[in-house]
C-alpha cells in the first residue's frame, strides 16, 4: 500500500497542500502548527486511496529541535513512502538541500515547487522542466492556496522516483 | 554522500543553471514586514495588536453573551428564557433531583430579581449557562483571532520582539507561542511546551502558565463577573508570572536555549484553513468542556447537599478571612475550580462580598490549583520523562505552587488596601 | 571582517567563517558561507538579530551571532 509523506521547511504552504490534497476525510493533530503532531490524511490516486502523512516542517535531516526530531523519526519509520517535497519558490537553494538530503537516502521523490506566483511577483524565473532532468525527479510548479497545479501533482504522484546523487552531480556541474 | 559544502556547491550549479533573479521592488507588504520587526516601531505595534486582541475578544464575547445568551437563557419581558422555562416545567421545588438539575427553589420564586443566570445553580441551567453562553463566544473569539495571528505569519515577528524580554527569565521568544495559546485554553499551550527546547524551559513554561495564565472561559466569564477589574488582575497575573519566572531560572538548573528561527514573509490567511482550525479546537472544546463543566456543577451541588461544602468552608475561614480576606464561602468555587475554572468564577459572582474581596478571590481561583484537565495533561507530559522525574516534577510544581498562593495571593490584599479599592 | 553580533542594522557583508557547532543548522536554513547578507534589525537589550539572505529572514541569538564571521561590504 503506497503512503505519501509531505515533507518541506516551515511555512512553504505544506499544510496548504495537505488540504487540497486530502480534502475534509483529514484526522486532525490537536491544535494544527502549534504541537508536534501531525496530520493524516487520504488522497486517492487512480481509484485507489493513499495515506498521506503532513510532516512537521523541517529545515534538513539533522534536526535542531524537538519538531525537527518528530519530522525525522517518522520520515525514518516510514522507509517505503514516497516523499513530496514542499519548496518554496522564492527560496529555492534552501529548499534543494533538504531534497539533497532525502534523495541521498534513496528515497522516491517528486518535488511541489509552491508559491509559484509570489516568486513571479519577486521577478524570480525557474526552468522546472531543466530542474527536474538536472536532479532526475519530477517538479510540478504549484500554487496551493489557489489550486493551481495541484492536479498536476496528483497526476504526477506515480513518477515520483530515486535519484542518484552522483549522476545529479555529473549533470549539474558541467 | 556529500559533504555540506559540496551540496551547496552543487546546489548553486543547479541553481545558475536553473533560476533566474529578476529585478524586484520591495512592496508595501516588505515594508511591513521590517516595520513589525524593529523594535523601535515594532513593539508599539505588538502592544497594540495585543490590545486590539484583547478589544475583539471583549466586544465579540460580550456581543453574543450579554447580547443574546443572557437573554436567550435568562428571558426578558417578553420571552421565557430557558431557565425559567426548566424551572417551570416541574411542579415540586423542593425535591433532590431539582436542586441538583435545575437549581435552588429561591431563584424561581416569581419576582426574583437576581442575576438568573449565574444564580440558579443547576446542571441545565447555570451549567448549560456558562459552557454555551459564556465560555463558547469567548472561545470562539480568541481562537479566530489567535489563527489569524498563526496563518498571517505575525507571530513569529512576536517571538523575536518579546525575546529580549524572556530571555531575562530563562525562556526564548518562541515560548509566547504556549503562552498566547494558555489564554485560550491550559491543555493546548501545555501540549505546545514540547516544541519547546530544554527540560528547564518546558518545565518553567508549564508550570507559570497553568499557575499565572487565566484561560479563554475562564476570562469570558470574568468579563460578566468583575467587567472593568478584568485587565488590572491581568496585569497583575503577567507581573506573577514574570516575577515567579526570574525566580525559578534563578533556582532551576539547566541551560536556557538561544533563539534560531526562521521568519516567514506575511501570508494572507486563508478562510478556508482558518475555517477548519477554529471548527476543529471549537469541537475540542466542545468535546473535553461541556461534560466537565455539566460534571462540576454536578459534584459541586451534591457536596453542597450532603454538608461537605459547609464543613470546608467553616474548617477553612479562618485561612481565607484572616490571610487573604475573602469569605469562607469561597471554598466551594475553589473546590469547582479544580474541575473548572470558569464555572469557579461564575460561583464566585454569586456569592455575597466587596468588589476588592471578589477581584482577591477571582485571583485565587486563576492562581490556584490548575483544572482537572490541564493537571492531567501536565501529569502526562511530565511522566514522558519517566517515573522519578516525573514524580519529582510533579512534587516541585505543588511546592511551588503553594508558594505562589499564599505570597501573590496574600500579596494583593494589601495592595488592593493600599490602592482602596 | 567582524563577528555578525557585532553589525550593525543595515550594514551587508559576506559570511565568510561558521563556527562548526551551528554551522548545518544555520547555513540548512539560508545562512551559509559565502552569501551575502544583510541586518534587518537588531533587537536592544542583548535581544536577537534579524538576519535577511536571499529572500529568507532569520532571527538569530546574540550568542550565535558571536560565532558567525562576516565581511562587511556597505
Amino acid at each position: 500500500m503506497l503512503k505519501i509523506l509531505l515533507m518541506g521547511h516551515p511555512n512553504v504552504g505544506k499544510s496548504v497542500v495537505f488540504n487540497r490534497l486530502t480534502g475534509a476525510n483529514a484526522t486532525e493533530s490537536n491544535y494544527p502548527g502549534t504541537t508536534v503532531d501531525y496530520e493524516k490524511g487520504y488522497v486517492f490516486i487512480e481509484g485507489h486511496e493513499t495515506e498521506v502523512l503532513d510532516v512537521p516542517g523541517t529545515f534538513s535531516l539533522y534536526p535542531k529541535d524537538k519538531a525537527e526530531e518528530v519530522a525525522l523519526k517518522i520520515f525514518t519509520q516510514e522507509k517505503d513512502a514516497v516523499i513530496i517535497c514542499v519548496l518554496d519558490a522564492t527560496k529555492i537553494e534552501r529548499g534543494l538541500y533538504l531534497v539533497l538530503e532525502v534523495l541521498e537516502r534513496s528515497r522516491s521523490v517528486i518535488i511541489a515547487l509552491n508559491m509559484w506566483d509570489v516568486a513571479k511577483d519577486k521577478g524570480i524565473s525557474i526552468d522546472h522542466d531543466h530542474l527536474s532532468s538536472l536532479l532526475g525527479v519530477p517538479v510540478v510548479p504549484t500554487v496551493a492556496v489557489s489550486g493551481a497545479g495541484m492536479k498536476e501533482l496528483i497526476f504526477s504522484i506515480h513518477e515520483a522516483c530515486t535519484s542518484d546523487v552522483k549522476s545529479i552531480v555529473e549533470r549539474a556541474m558541467v | 554522500m556529500l559533504t555540506e559544502d559540496q551540496k551547496w556547491e552543487l546546489i548553486d550549479n543547479i541553481s545558475r543553471k536553473t533560476v533566474r533573479y529578476g529585478e524586484y521592488n520591495a512592496t508595501i507588504k516588505d515594508a511591513v514586514a521590517e516595520l513589525t520587526v524593529k523594535p523601535l516601531t515594532g513593539i508599539p505595534m505588538a502592544i497594540a495588536v495585543l490590545y486590539g486582541f484583547w478589544s475583539f475578544f471583549g466586544a465579540i464575547a460580550g456581543f453574543f453573551t450579554d447580547g443574546f445568551m443572557v437573554k436567550l437563557f435568562g428571558g426578558t419581558e417578553s420571552f421565557t428564557g430557558i431557565i425559567p422555562w426548566f424551572g417551570n416545567q416541574f411542579t415540586n421545588h423542593e425535591s433532590i433531583l431539582f436542586k441538583l438539575f435545575i437549581g435552588d427553589p429561591g431563584v424561581f420564586t416569581p419576582g426574583y430579581a437576581g442575576d438568573i443566570c449565574f444564580e440558579a445553580g443547576g446542571v441545565f441551567t447555570t451549567g448549560l449557562f456558562v459552557a454555551l453562553g459564556v465560555v463558547l463566544p469567548a472561545i470562539f473569539a480568541f481562537y479566530l483571532f489567535m489563527i489569524f495571528m498563526e496563518d498571517s505569519g505575525y507571530l513569529p515577528r512576536l517571538a523575536v520582539l518579546i525575546d529580549t524580554l524572556f530571555h531575562k527569565i530563562g525562556l526564548h521568544g518562541f515560548a509566547i507561542v504556549p503562552m498566547i495559546l494558555s489564554f485560550g485554553c491550559n491543555v493546548p499551550a501545555v501540549a505546545a511546551t514540547r516544541n519547546l527546547e530544554t527540560k528547564k524551559e518546558r518545565f518553567m513554561m508549564m508550570a507559570l502558565l497553568a499557575v499565572f495564565i487565566p484561560c479563554g472561559a475562564q476570562l469570558g466569564v470574568m468579563l460578566e463577573v468583575v467587567p472593568g477589574y478584568v485587565g488590572m488582575i491581568i496585569l497583575y497575573l503577567l507581573l506573577g508570572f514574570f516575577v515567579f519566572g526570574y525566580v525559578l531560572n534563578k533556582i532551576i538548573p539547566g541551560k536556557s536555549p538561544e533563539m534560531l528561527m526562521d521568519v516567514p514573509p506575511y501570508h494572507m490567511p486563508r478562510w478556508n484553513n482558518v475555517k477548519r482550525k477554529l471548527w476543529i479546537r471549537i469541537r475540542g472544546f466542545l468535546k473535553v468542556a461541556l461534560p466537565l463543566v455539566l460534571l462540576g456543577v454536578l459534584i459541586v451541588n451534591v457536596l453542597y447537599l450532603i454538608g461537605v461544602i459547609e464543613y470546608l468552608a467553616n474548617t477553612f475561614e479562618p485561612v481565607l478571612i484572616s490571610w487573604f480576606d475573602v469569605p469562607g464561602e469561597t471554598v466551594a468555587p475553589l473546590i469547582t475550580a479544580f474541575m473548572r475554572k470558569d464555572l469557579a468564577v461564575a460561583q464566585l459572582g454569586a456569592i455575597e462580598m466587596s468588589v476588592s474581596q471578589l477581584i482577591t478571590s477571582v485571583v485565587l481561583v486563576s492562581l490556584y490549583f490548575p483544572c482537572v484537565a490541564t493537571f492531567a495533561m501536565i501529569l502526562k507530559e511530565g511522566l514522558q520523562s519517566g517515573l522519578r522525574e516525573g514524580i519529582v516534577f510533579l512534587f516541585s510544581s505543588l511546592v511551588a505552587l503553594f508558594i505562589v498562593i499564599f505570597a501573590w495571593g496574600g500579596l494583593l490584599r494589601w495592595i488592593l488596601v493600599l490602592a482602596g479599592v | 571582517m567582524k563577528k555578525l553580533s557585532e553589525m550593525n542594522v543595515g550594514e551587508k557583508g559576506i559570511v565568510k567563517h561558521i563556527s562548526p557547532s551551528i554551522r548545518p543548522v544555520v547555513s540548512a536554513m539560508g545562512l551559509r558561507l559565502n552569501e551575502t547578507i544583510s541586518i534587518a534589525s537588531i533587537q536592544p537589550m542583548g535581544g536577537p538579530f534579524v538576519v535577511s539572505a536571499k529572500n529568507a529572514n532569520i532571527s538569530i541569538a546574540r550568542a550565535h551571532a558571536k560565532n558567525i564571521d562576516v565581511e562587511v561590504i556597505c
